[in-house]
């Protein structure tokens, strides 16, 4: 509601006097009066204003009391008055844009796209990046992890440098002397156990922890207990915790469930505890079903230098991350006895999204900077528009509204444009978020709480808000500059030089914006090219890898027979060409690796050097059925098994390392504490990824040296996928197999990449709209020119111009614009560049060819979108340009 | 429904107040002189704490104010009531009378 009086708020603000001068008027006022009326009554002066202020009471309280109600509300009828004005401020904008429907429709569906392809990227930043961890005071969690900076320069294990699992006696050193951190906790997510049912036999993921882990969250069991000290020692009691998901799916959610027994691994297993519901630990692997003890196996006892752990703990208030870092790698040292070690303490949460960081930043950037043409587009099309509205803005100026209103009017017009834009772009950025969600290919942690939370609005407000000033801050300038006379006299005529200039170096700034944007994405583009095209030095094409599990380990005989047992009946199976297995698959397995010593180097030397080295163990026809090549001596025969000699084959990249390239057949390494004598030297393969280094690699008969369960590998003409079939087939050979996975290695390879393809695709997607907007725009403002010089061309036209002369003049014209943005599109593409540097695979960040590519392709792009708005006003008849 | 509170004693100041205010534009003094009148000089206004509770109200948005030049010639500070403050008045009139008629069957049967 305004009342007249609060229209004029300037006006009644100056004459004011001050609040307390006000307070004390008023009040005299009153003492005043009543002494008058003391005084008819028939008192005398004095008497009456004694008695006066006598039943005033305490003035000055009352005064100070006056004063400080009285200035806040005057701060809220500000507060009020500024609302007042900013929602008439919109409701003409949204008047005025009401009578520009075109571009408005452009604006708010250029601001929405930019904003809503923001937002988006945004929400997954805020879920996986910064969204706190579901427990109590997060940031105090901390891992822990051990570090040997001496192992980053060996390529098979460097990964351990920053981030060693810590074992048994490490917890122990921790827990006993690290003052700084509380509740040191160890968990690993990596086991399975094989759980026994009436239904039958199932495979599941177990968490084993310690039982710190519980403390260390501050999470309750939410039924019976957590496991106790007792519990996590060598041969402890068989005690599990069920997760709550497993309780309801199991149990039906059974409160009695707590001291019954399941059987796990053949053994019976007493349930102690129900965990909370949606407790996860480890958000990128299988939510595990069952909780066991660690600590429980000999192979943890200190002793045995086990480190399979991961490392969770409170810090102490107060303590720095450096602080807990310097004590926790003191204790580590001492108690290994190695001075090359090291610890890495960090915030658990920052931890977990180390590598996802880098790659979701660069995706921020991107949107960020499409976000920002968006702004510069709309910004060029207002500058546009100014022309036309020159008229409306001089007879708004000629009746009186100064110069600051109209400014404030133009950016409220750009608020209310971002607004709708931001109200748009946010129903947009849900489908998007949908469809990044759904097709991110690795399982980042946060990925699946992803959504438009509280915070991701307020981005979204901001960017509005933001944007919406940003964009309409130059036609403002312009206007602002120009003076109220100036504004009157230009009317409706020409918009003046500087109108056109600033569109020029708009457009030209966009055009630099764009083309940053899409050298990164043709940058990502080639390098995922180069990614795809590496040889990965076998021939995936039709490979197959089932993995099996057995509930006994392999060595016994019988499951020997059971592994020839299968070999031989998948051999038979129709549409399988060749059938063989191995620890490792490539693409499919993870990786192992020992330290190998050479012959002919003492004891000491060869402590010294030894290197880890990948180890594959591998069943007859290995090498032939995935189609490595030999490069030197001979593949594994048949004799080549248990009790005969002990023999082995090593890669390309082992030969170049430890033997100095030569060929060393006939040699002789020492792995797993026995030599074995080199008879071949295989080609090198990719293991993990297309875009690694070789790693040097020894294989060994998988029968002198049997491990764990092997994988095996077929080589079908058809895809033979069909699970049933294979499993009913395992089922024959052996009833208490399970079959855990059939992966094709094809698909495992494109999966490798898929983050690489999906960061590219995003990219790339950003730069294409981007410069669509920017030809987009510089169409529009070309159009616009051609129509403003329809009198000039005329002239020429009619004093014997060809139209070739004419659309040269045209695009001419424009194309300093385009070399300008050009100029500074370089440098701006050359930081984009950096910023993707390093992503890259087999492309440097300063690519000629991408560079120019791009710089060509823009280069097309604007010249069609000024060539055709000029060839158009070159057909136009002098006669009938020259009387408008 | 009326039901006793601590507020209660400041809110029948209030309603003093506006319902003075219907009349028309006033002073403070003015307000509290009428007060004094019209109740027969039964309620007698303590002074210093009109004026906080007129702040209050105009804070509130119940009463609007304005220097006007006065019966003595000088300027002082008048109170009106806002169309806020009118429905304030009516409806904490109608609370008052349902207060008092609560009060009064309770004490009815001492008398």
């Amino acid at each position: 509601m305004t009342t007249p009086r609060d229209r004029e708020p300037e006006l009644r603000d100056v004459i004011r006097p001050p609040v307390g001068e006000r307070v004390d008027a008023e009040l005299s006022f009153h003492i005043d009066m009543r002494t008058r009326e003391l005084m008819a009554r028939g008192m005398s002066e004095a008497d009456a204003r004694a008695e006066a202020i006598r039943r005033f009471g305490d003035f000055d309280e009352v005064s100070s009391t006056l004063v400080r109600i009285a200035g806040r509300t005057e701060g809220i009828m500000r507060r009020a008055r500024f609302v007042r004005e900013a929602i008439s401020d919109a409701r003409v904008a949204v008047r005025m844009l009401k009578r520009r429907r075109a571009f408005a429709a452009l604006a708010i569906g250029t601001m929405a796209l930019g904003i809503g392809a923001a937002t988006a990227i945004f929400s997954v930043v805020d879920g996986v990046l910064m969204r706190p961890l579901p427990f109590d005071k997060p940031d105090e969690i901390v891992s822990v992890w051990l570090t040997q900076p001496s192992l980053a320069k060996d390529p098979a294990i460097a990964w351990l440098a920053q981030a060693t699992p810590v074992g048994n006696e490490d917890y122990q050193a921790l827990t006993r002397d690290a003052t700084s951190l509380r509740d040191v906790a160890l968990y690993s997510t990596g086991g399975v156990a094989t759980l026994s049912t009436d239904a039958g036999t199932e495979r599941i993921p177990v968490l084993n922890a310690t039982s710190t882990l519980l403390p260390a969250l501050r999470v309750r069991p939410q039924l019976g207990r957590g496991f106790t000290r007792d519990d996590d020692v060598l041969n402890g009691p068989n005690v599990v915790m069920i997760t709550w998901e497993a309780w309801r799916s199991l149990y039906g959610g059974d409160s009695t469930v707590i001291g019954r027994k399941l059987t796990l691994d053949d053994k019976p297993f007493e349930i102690i505890g129900v965990l909370p519901e949606g407790l996860q630990i480890d958000r990128t692997v299988d939510a595990p079903v069952l909780w066991l003890p660690a600590l429980r196996d000999s192979f943890d006892i200190p002793a045995r230098h086990n480190r399979g752990y991961r490392a969770l703990a409170r810090l102490a208030p107060g303590v720095p991350l450096s602080t807990a870092t310097a004590q926790a790698a003191r204790i580590l040292r001492a108690v290994n006895g190695d001075t090359l070690l090291g610890a890495r303490v960090d915030v658990w949460q920052r931890d977990q999204t180390r590598t996802a960081r880098g790659p979701l930043l660069v995706l921020l950037g991107a949107a960020g900077l499409l976000l920002l043409i968006a702004c510069v587009n709309v910004a060029v099309l207002q500058v546009g528009e100014g022309a036309a509205r020159a008229r409306e803005m001089a007879t708004r100026a000629a009746l009186g509204a100064g110069v600051a209103r109209l400014v404030r009017q133009l950016l409220a017009e750009s608020v209310v444009v971002a607004g709708f834009g931001a109200a748009l772009g946010l129903g947009l950025s849900w489908f998007m978020l949908r469809a990044l969600v759904a097709l991110a290919p690795e399982r980042l942690p946060g990925l699946d709480a992803v959504a438009l939370n509280g915070r991701v609005l307020v981005f979204t407000m901001v960017c509005a808000l933001v944007t919406g000033v940003l964009f309409g801050v130059v036609p403002a300038l312009l206007m602002g500059r120009a003076g109220a006379t100036e504004i009157v006299r230009s009317g409706a005529g020409e918009s003046g030089r500087g109108a056109r200039s600033a569109q020029r170096a708009l457009v030209a700034l966009q055009l630099a914006l764009s083309m940053a944007l899409l050298v990164d994405a043709a940058l990502l583009a080639r390098s995922l090219r180069n990614v795809r095209d590496v040889d990965p030095g076998f021939r995936p094409e039709g490979l197959l890898a089932v993995r099996v599990s057995l509930p006994r380990r392999f060595g016994d005989d019988p499951t020997r027979a059971f592994t020839d047992g299968v070999m031989r009946r998948l051999r038979a199976y129709p549409g399988i060409e060749a059938v063989t297995a191995g620890t490792h698959v490539p693409f499919v397995s993870g990786s192992t690796s020992s330290p190998v010593a050479l012959d002919r180097m003492d004891e000491a030397l060869a402590r010294a050097n030894a290197r880890h080295t990948q180890q594959r163990y591998v069943m007859p026809g290995y090498f032939e059925v995935l189609g490595m090549k030999l490069l030197a001596g001979r593949f594994f025969a048949p004799d080549d098994r248990a009790g005969g000699e002990l023999v082995a084959v090593v890669s390309a990249a082992e030969v170049a390392r430890d033997f100095g390239g030569v060929w060393p057949i006939g040699r002789q390494v020492k792995h797993q504490g026995r030599w074995r004598r080199i008879v071949g030297v295989v080609a090198d393969v990719k293991y993990h990824g297309l875009a690694r280094e070789d790693e040097a690699t020894i294989y060994v008969p998988f029968e002198q040296l049997p491990d764990d369960a092997p994988t095996f590998v077929i080589r079908a003409a058809s895809a033979v996928t069909n699970r049933t079939a294979l499993a009913a087939l395992l089922h024959e050979v052996e009833p208490r197999a399970t079959l855990v996975s059939v992966t094709s290695v094809p698909t495992a390879i494109a999966k490798s990449y898929a983050a690489e393809r999906y960061r590219t695709v995003l990219v790339s997607a950003f730069g294409v709209m981007a410069a669509l907007l920017a030809v987009v725009g510089l169409y529009g403002v070309s159009i616009r020119s051609a129509k403003r010089r329809t009198r000039e061309l005329g002239i020429r036209l009619a004093l014997g111009s060809t139209s070739s002369m004419v659309v040269r003049l045209l695009v001419n014209d424009a194309m300093a614009g385009v070399a300008m943005g050009l100029a500074v599109g370089i440098p701006a593409a050359l930081l984009a560049g950096r910023a993707v540097s390093p992503y890259l695979f087999g492309v440097s960040a300063k690519d000629p060819v991408v560079f120019v590519s791009v710089a060509v392709a823009l280069v097309v792009g604007t010249t069609l979108a000024t060539a055709l708005p000029a060839m158009r006003a070159a057909r136009v008849n002098p006669a009938v340009a020259l009387r408008e | 429904m009326a039901v006793f509170s601590r507020d209660r004693l400041r809110g029948t100041l209030e309603l003093l107040v506006l319902r003075t205010l219907a009349w028309g534009p006033r002073h403070g003094y003015a307000i509290a002189r009428w007060l004094e009148e019209s109740s027969k000089e039964a309620i007698h206004v303590e002074e210093g704490s009109l004026y906080p509770a007129l702040y209050r109200m105009e804070q509130r948005g119940l009463v609007s104010s304005d220097w006007q030049t006065s019966e003595l010639g000088r300027p002082a500070k008048f109170y009106a009531l806002t169309p806020a403050g009118r429905r304030h008045l009516k409806q904490e009139t109608a609370n008052w009378f349902a207060f008092a008629a609560a009060v009064s069957l309770v004490l009815e049967p001492a008398r």
